[in-house]
């Protein structure tokens, strides 16, 4: 249990006003479930059938078997199964959404752009598809139908999106041990077929297909997105902005995209920029956008759109009473968030077919009609905004400076400057030398169970002041953005020498006239395609497996579903892969067991659990020490 | 002083409360270090499914105690803060005390030793099972204020 909820000083001060305010937030509802259920948390739960619900007695004092005769080991590895294959889907459903708006845009039936057609033609040459092309829309239309073809495929080949895109090495690794993804939905639909009553009773074929899903995940979820969201709305380039909730304004609109989808709020931002006129004529001096979790991301490296902030604070966001209106698409929505808007001017607005919140006015979204949907959500936030009470309004004085926009491209793009012919020798020059010890990525949630930020934070800073290059996505660059290890500031203060060096060449060469930050945001959590595409360059570059990188993973402070399912893709990828909150697989010890060390030999990678942050971080350097060593690197 | 209140009525059965007990007597009385600890202590509340629904078996610390008039080595006694206690040393698991036992809440341990409730002594007597119940099936309660 936590001792304070939060180290954000701005939620910190929200939450006083919360309870002046008799708001009941996350942290007030996760006080009244304690004490949480000792069966649930180690996993050792099973209601796949209605003979049960059964549960095993992890003391051995009580029943050691469900009532078909299941251990405990087939029960935490099938509930950890279906978790995983639910992180997947999410993605997934995630990707099909944005082939099918890259289909629509290519055959001009939708008003969306083709804005990187640079990006267009690299996936085309990587699909093995004529790249040269003339006409961008019909390339654009054989890589949607090279999407669809993995999407749907009946035969037994794996996805063409795993083989084509990840390191070779690691495809003859997935190949040996059959987990090769065919088609993301029947994989996803094995999945539930192989957990249910009277299937799969052994733990190791069990786990063998996590990892698979964990391959659905990465390619046909994050991949997928990342590829089509890039060609219609831009790869990602260096931006500077400011985050937390310190960037809503008291005489502006201020209007809230909050979810994971840009579909929609790429549209908003621009109908935002468009109907200022419309706000200043109700006395706003204009409409601020700022984002939450990871539609904030995407429009934040796309548009350089402020952050509000992450996962634990979106009904803080609220309580401000500033925010006008606040749209969401899909995942991490809380479902308070009705109430809370009740009590405020704020509107809220779903948008989804699968989010629908009582007390929520709902504007379907469709990509036909994305205009009008964007235009009747910005006119609203500017009728809202009339209606704000000023007494009811305390807009928190905190927000950083971030640089952001970190793709993959932008960061060859910099090193290019460096060496134009081989941009990522200098980085793997200075891995080599030492300079940089080694690159963790830190990704995924907040979690109520953790004081909000603190391991991200704390954890992060032991990293780069080890040297160790930090890439961060989602709600944990929110973290890193708002404690200031986002920008050049940052990296004086808290990077090592030798990296700091480094850092501070590359931002001179790349004419930022400033170090680059120490912490490099690359993205939304799909995004996570960023950083498995940047382990996969300099496995490539260097002709070595993936696995043999000193690169390592942590999520620290994981929530949900997807975060496990991103988590097991870079264990596929060969990664030590650190989460700082135990997941519900300890009432098995051969599961825990495998894990966390038995499947590294065939996989490469392994889960590491550690819950206090400095010896995480410790615990890391050592993992990328131990590989360096192996690479015969000091 | 308080007594204890069992509403059958409202247990779910969860065993929550068994969980509980045995993490309280765990050296490391945490959840997640207790399963990976090599032998855990055994658990003194047991939940029954009955025919009048799920009731939890524990020590009542009643004012009669039978067991300990039962016991002829004077191994059972009532502690200073009046909760009914064994002394270890003492008992040479007769068993006389778990017969005598109306509430059905001692049962037989290793070594001929009888396990039963200790009220949390070792831990300020803030009982677990009472903690971890999600419905509060398990309190204690004035004794005039004992819900019907």
């Amino acid at each position: 249990m936590y001792d304070v909820r939060t180290i954000d000083l701005a939620a910190q001060e929200l939450l006083k006003k919360a309870a002046t305010d008799e708001i009941e937030t996350v942290w007030d509802r996760f006080d009244a479930q304690q004490p949480q259920c000792g069966f649930g948390t180690l996993g050792v739960c099973c209601r796949h059938c209605i003979q049960g619900p059964c549960r095993i007695d992890p003391f051995g004092q009580g029943p050691s078997k469900g009532i078909c005769g299941v251990t405990a080991d087939v029960i935490v590895a099938r509930n950890l199964l279906r978790q995983v294959a639910a992180g997947s889907a999410s993605h997934v459903d995630h990707a099909h959404d944005a082939v099918e708006a890259l289909d629509l845009a290519a055959q001009g039936k939708i008003d969306y752009p083709i804005t990187d057609e640079g990006k267009l033609r690299a996936i085309a040459a990587g699909l093995g598809l004529d790249s040269n092309m003339e006409d961008v829309n019909a390339l654009a239309l054989e890589v949607v139908q090279a999407a669809y073809k993995d999407m749907g495929n009946m035969s037994r080949k794996p996805m063409n999106w795993v083989v084509a895109h990840a390191p070779k090495e690691r495809v003859e690794v997935w190949e040996k041990l059959g987990i090769l993804p065919r088609n993301p939905d029947r994989e996803i639909r094995e999945a539930l077929y192989q957990t249910t009553m009277g299937m799969d009773a052994d733990p190791l074929n069990i786990l063998l297909a996590i990892a698979k899903q964990g391959l659905v995940d990465g390619y046909a979820g994050l991949k997928l997105t990342t590829d089509m969201q890039d060609i219609l709305f831009g790869t990602p380039a260096p931006v500077v902005t400011e985050s937390n909730l310190g960037v809503l304004k008291e005489d502006y609109v201020n209007l809230v995209v909050h979810g994971h989808v840009p579909l929609l709020s790429e549209k908003i931002v621009q109908w935002a920029r468009k109907l200022s006129p419309e706000a200043e004529a109700v006395g706003a001096k204009g409409i601020q956008v700022a984002g939450i979790c990871c539609s904030g991301n995407e429009v934040l490296m796309r548009q350089g759109v402020p952050l509000a902030t992450n996962y634990l604070a979106q009904e803080l966001a609220i309580v401000t009473g500033a925010v006008d209106t606040m749209v969401v698409d899909v995942q991490c929505i809380m479902p308070s968030l009705s109430k809370i808007a009740s009590c405020y001017h704020t509107e809220l607005i779903t948008t989804m077919p699968v989010v629908k919140i009582p007390g929520a006015t709902h504007i379907p979204f469709s990509l036909e009609n994305a205009d009008e949907s964007a235009q009747e959500i910005v006119r609203k936030a500017i009728k809202a905004f009339t209606k704000r009470d000023p007494k009811k309004v305390h807009i928190p004085n905190y927000r950083t400076t971030i640089m952001a926009g970190f793709s993959v491209e932008a960061i060859s793009g910099a090193l290019a400057k460096l060496d134009a012919e081989q941009p990522l020798k200098p980085l793997v020059d200075n891995i080599a030398n030492g300079n940089i010890l080694g690159v963790v990525a830190t990704v995924g949630c907040n979690n109520v169970k953790v004081t909000q930020d603190q391991f991200h934070v704390e954890m992060v800073k032991e990293l780069v002041k080890n040297n160790v290059l930090v890439v961060a996505t989602g709600c944990s660059a929110h973290a890193l953005a708002k404690a200031g290890l986002m920008n050049s500031e940052g990296t004086e203060e808290y990077a090592g020498e030798t990296l700091k060096g480094v850092l501070k060449a590359i931002g001179e060469a790349a004419g930022l006239k400033a170090p680059l930050p120490p912490v490099l945001h690359m993205g939304s959590c799909v995004d996570n395609s960023r950083i498995g595409d940047l382990v996969t360059a300099l496995a490539n570059y260097l002709g070595v497996d993936s696995a043999a990188l000193p690169v390592a993973a942590s999520a620290p402070e994981p929530q949900h579903e997807k975060a496990l399912s991103i988590g097991t893709w870079a264990v596929t990828m060969g990664i030590t892969t650190h989460l700082g909150v135990v997941p519900p697989v300890l009432g098995s010890k051969e599961v825990t067991e495998l894990l966390t060390n038995g499947l590294t030999e065939v996989i490469g990678g392994k889960f590491y659990v550690e819950t206090e942050p400095i010896k995480a971080a410790q615990g890391l350097i050592e993992d990328i020490k131990e590989k360096r060593k192996k690479l015969g690197l000091k | 002083m308080k007594e204890l209140q069992i509403r059958s009525e409202v247990c779910v059965g969860c065993r929550s409360c068994e969980l509980a007990c045995i993490v309280a007597h765990s050296p490391g009385r945490n959840l997640l270090s207790a399963v990976s600890e090599e032998q855990s202590p055994r658990k003194r509340i047991i939940i029954k499914a009955q025919q009048e629904g799920n009731i939890p078996h524990l020590c009542h610390h009643c004012e009669e105690m039978p067991c300990v008039h039962a016991c002829r080595m004077g191994a059972m006694y009532r502690d200073e803060m009046g909760f009914v206690q064994v002394d270890e040393k003492e008992c040479i698991g007769c068993w006389l005390c778990i017969k005598a036992c109306p509430y059905d809440a001692i049962t037989k341990g290793e070594n001929r030793k009888i396990i039963k409730c200790d009220a949390c002594k070792d831990n300020g007597y803030d009982k677990a099972c009472v903690s971890a119940c999600p419905t509060f099936a398990i309190q204690w309660v004035v004794a005039d204020q004992i819900m019907a």
